[in-house]
């Protein structure tokens, strides 16, 4: 069994495995290898299953044995003989004795001793009526891979013992281990790929940014030395949106580059001996930056009722999507079998504790080499385990963060008692403690690098003596010690750079003493340039926003009176036609105005207000007057209240006018035909409040807020700038207040204005 | 024999134009002015075709062809609309044909002869 210490050689070769002699002691996972047992550091999927796939493989091995000496032997005694050693071989026991009918078998030289009765036992019956007892000296463990095994041996032996009977069963014998062999290769191939997982997730383990672990996963699934796979495309999950996101995407864009690609893999991976060294250090110069990545990076696709990913992510399935698959699916799943344009695929989630991390693609699009079952078994324990890894370094990543606020939350004294000097070092901010005098105790290694000079100098010197730049700070720090006041700046500019600083007074816990102060110092230049960018693209993106909804709202009129002006050259000698036509022409003209007023009444900036005196009420009847068509067309209800006959107020009556207009239009639409609409102004002495309200649908909270915002409309039709504008005339022109009030029934939009500017 | 569009659109005067328009190819025209009644009409008539806007009080024109696609796997979809910016996204994976509304009614007309043909 020569093959068996090969595969015991490679299986201690594993990091966190070792070979026990003799009896296992502490509380390490056990596997048991033929008569090896194995102690293993940490438990582990994927280890488990290679073990399993061991134990299995010296099984076969020992049956694959036993058949070979049964085909040259004819001997009933030495085969029964070879029987029960080939078992105890496989199984790992002290001495193994095989009964059938009467005749026996001990593994052993000489005899069982003792009554058989009194050993441990299992007797396999085969349906077939043929029935093998087996004893063993010592109590063994009988787990079901062991009792299947002593079945299968049973069936096996009883097919020896029949050939010995006749020829003619010679044949099916053969057959027997020629199946035998198939099972042994297929083992070999499996633990082959076992091992190579765990190499893999090895890899994934050592690693604690998100960046490389992206490469290890996809290099091992492209790889040689993994799973050789053609390419791989990562997605990550947005939980909140329930989208995935693409990553990148490794592989060869069309043949010529796959085969490049591929050469260069496998003269990199030549380079090494260790697979998970190979992984590690070539995942960080991996080039994930390629044409595929392009297309998939950023993208998003939605699971939620996906025929493909919402079986993947929700479902944690592995799946094998085929040719036949393909078609079926159909337009559902055309956004991804667009971009994976390969005949068959697979995909697989990476799972980690308790949810889907991301989705995986794999496929053999140039080889055109089928997906086996054992890529799609393999694949789901590689799934499982890059999942767990990808769980870890997002939790690495949180927990650095939550680090950090811990740090900025707590009491820092507290912190730094119970932390040692070595944290301090790698903290992410810098942290400068001062004593009581204003003297430095402390500068961590990351305050050295942010302002660039050595801990030793500074040791004992006087903060307010490092220099000019230090002169603020150094007062803000006395000020706080002084005080024995918590300060925070944000964003400090300091030289080019700019700073979150938090200046922290502590004492002494027993003695309540005044002991210094401690100031922590975060670079947030990345962060302030990122939010200075955030505020220009937000305000282009308002623009663009704009833009799309002006120009969708101009192309309405605009292919009505385009297509009707046609139509009217066709119908020239038709009056009526005509006639209906130019109406409706002018109809559409007159949106045309509406839209193209909005848009200049928002985007005029501080023009001059004219102000003048005026009584409101007389405003409001005016803009009755306006409507009062639309009142009597649409059959609506409206009344005016008011607790003073005149309201005197000095203010932009044109821009106040556009207001009440602006609010009782939408009144009109919201309410509709037959609706009804209250108008009501109170004098309240300094300032005046106005009230709109119509009995159409309530406003949901959740919108309340964005109604006035420039271009929020919950209509099809308008620019959405209608309340913008009026929030603009009421809070910036009158310094007033306009809002949405809470009512139980209709919609109520109240505002205030002061009677006269300050 | 003639067939049967419905036409979806919350303006009278595109749901006017469109109708006189596609009457004049021949073909029989049954307008809806929002989603559900669209849907109302598309599932108790016997269209061949239904061409819809996006933009509707209530549900919208996507949502509408999605439905119809749920319970009408080869209903003939055609969305008509002013915005540009749907036609490669997902939720207008029901429709057949995806046509930006403009003066010109062409492309239309093209679309539809090719979908009912």
């Amino acid at each position: 069994m020569e093959k068996l210490e090969k595969l015991v050689k490679e299986l201690i070769s594993l990091d966190g495995v070792r070979l026990l002699d003799g009896h296992p002691q502490g509380p390490s996972k056990l596997y048991r290898v033929g008569r090896y047992s194995f102690a293993v550091e940490k438990q582990d999927a994927i280890l488990d299953a290679l073990f399993v796939a061991c134990e299995r493989l010296a099984m076969l091995e020992a049956i694959n044995s036993f058949l070979e000496f049964s085909l040259v032997s004819s001997e009933r005694e030495k085969i029964l003989k070879k029987f029960s050693e080939n078992l105890e071989e496989a199984l790992g026991v002290d001495g193994l004795l095989v009964r059938i009918k009467g005749e026996s078998a001990f593994s052993k030289e000489g005899t069982f001793e003792g009554e058989l009765q009194a050993f441990f036992s299992y007797e396999a019956s085969l349906e077939e009526g043929f029935s093998c007892e087996y004893f063993f000296p010592q109590k063994v463990e009988l787990d079901q891979r062991r009792v299947d095994f002593l079945i299968h041996a049973a069936r096996v032996l009883k097919c020896v013992l029949e050939k010995l009977k006749g020829k003619e069963e010679i044949q099916k014998l053969k057959h027997s281990q020629e199946e035998q062999m198939r099972l042994i290769e297929f083992q070999r191939e499996y633990i082959k790929r076992m091992r190579n997982i765990y190499y893999m997730s090895q890899a994934m383990r050592s690693v604690y940014s998100l960046n490389s672990l992206y490469s290890i996963i996809l290099l091992s699934l492209v790889s040689d030395r993994g799973f050789d796979f053609d390419r791989a495309a990562l997605f990550t999950r947005e939980k909140e949106r329930h989208v995935l996101v693409g990553v990148a995407w490794l592989g060869g864009e069309d043949e010529k580059e796959q085969e490049e690609f591929k050469r260069r893999l496998k003269s990199k991976s030549l380079r090494y001996t260790d697979a998970v060294q190979f992984l590690r250090e070539e995942a960080v110069t991996l080039p994930l930056e390629n044409t595929l990545t392009e297309r998939i990076k950023g993208r998003l696709i939605y699971y939620r009722g996906h025929p493909i990913f919402e079986r993947v992510v929700l479902r944690k399935s592995v799946l094998r999507i085929s040719k036949r698959v393909i078609k079926t699916l159909g337009y559902d799943a055309e956004d991804i079998l667009n971009v994976i344009d390969a005949e068959e695929f697979a995909v697989f989630p990476l799972v980690g504790r308790w949810d889907t991390l991301g989705v995986v693609i794999v496929d053999n699009k140039f080889t055109g080499r089928e997906l086996t079952d054992l890529d799609l078994d393999s694949l789901k324990l590689f799934s499982e385990s890059a999942g767990l890894a990808l769980e870890g370094v997002i939790n690495y990543e949180e927990l650095k963060k939550n680090a950090l606020d811990l740090q900025r939350q707590r009491d820092l004294v507290e912190y730094l008692r119970n932390f040692s000097e070595s944290i301090l070092e790698s903290l992410d901010s810098a942290v400068i403690v001062l004593n009581s005098e204003g003297r430095i105790v402390e500068w961590n290694k990351k305050a050295e690098e942010l302002f660039n000079n050595r801990k030793e100098a500074l040791l004992g010197k006087r903060f307010r003596d490092l220099g000019e730049n230090f002169e603020e700070i150094s007062y803000i720090a006395e000020n706080s010690l002084e005080k024995l006041e918590k300060i925070s700046l944000s964003f400090y500019k300091f030289g080019e750079r700019y700073f979150n600083l938090k200046f922290t007074p502590f004492r002494d816990l027993k003695t309540q003493r005044v002991e210094g102060i401690i100031i922590t110092v975060d670079d947030v230049t990345e962060v302030y340039k990122m939010e200075e960018d955030r505020r220009r693209k937000e305000k282009l993106s308002t623009l663009g926003e704009m833009a799309a909804k002006v120009a969708h709202e101009i192309r309405n009129p605009l292919t009505v009176i385009g297509g009707f002006v046609k139509r009217m050259r066709k119908h020239l000698n038709d009056e009526e036609t005509l006639k209906r036509y130019i109406d409706i022409v002018l109809d559409e003209l007159m949106r045309l105005e509406r839209i193209v007023q909005d848009i200049l009444n928002f985007s005029r900036e501080k023009e001059i207000a004219e102000f003048s005196n005026f009584d409101l009420n007389e405003l409001v009847r005016e803009v009755f007057v306006l409507f009062e068509g639309k009142f009597l067309e649409k059959r609506i209800d409206v009344s005016f209240n008011t607790n003073n006959a005149r309201i005197e107020v000095v203010g932009d009556k044109v821009a106040l006018k556009q207001v009440f207009i602006n609010l009782i239009q939408n009144a009109i639409e919201a309410t509709g035909d037959n609706g009804k609409i209250i108008v009501t102004t109170e004098d309240l002495g300094e300032k005046v409040r106005v009230k709109v309200w119509n009995a159409g649908p309530t406003i949901p909270l959740e919108i309340r807020e964005k109604i006035f915002l420039p271009f929020f409309t919950t209509k099809t039709q308008g620019t959405g700038l209608g309340l913008a504008i009026c929030k603009k005339i009421v809070e910036d022109r009158h310094k007033g207040r306009i809002w949405v009030e809470d009512v139980e029934k209709g919609a109520l939009f109240v505002f205030e204005l002061p009677k006269k500017p300050g | 024999m003639k067939k049967k569009i419905l036409v979806v659109d919350d303006e009278p005067n595109i749901r006017d134009l469109l109708r006189e328009e596609l009457e004049e190819e021949g073909y029989i025209v049954d307008v809806a002015e929002n989603g559900e009644k669209a849907i109302e009409k598309y599932f108790s008539g016997d269209y061949d075709l239904i061409v819809l806007d996006i933009e509707m009080p209530g549900m919208n024109g996507l949502e509408v062809a999605g439905l119809i696609r749920e319970r009408k796997k080869d209903a003939k979809i055609l969305i008509l609309t002013a915005y540009s910016h749907y036609k490669y996204d997902l939720s207008s994976w029901a429709a057949d044909e995806y046509v930006v509304k403009s003066i010109d009614f062409t492309e239309l007309k093209e679309k539809v002869k090719k979908l009912l043909s």
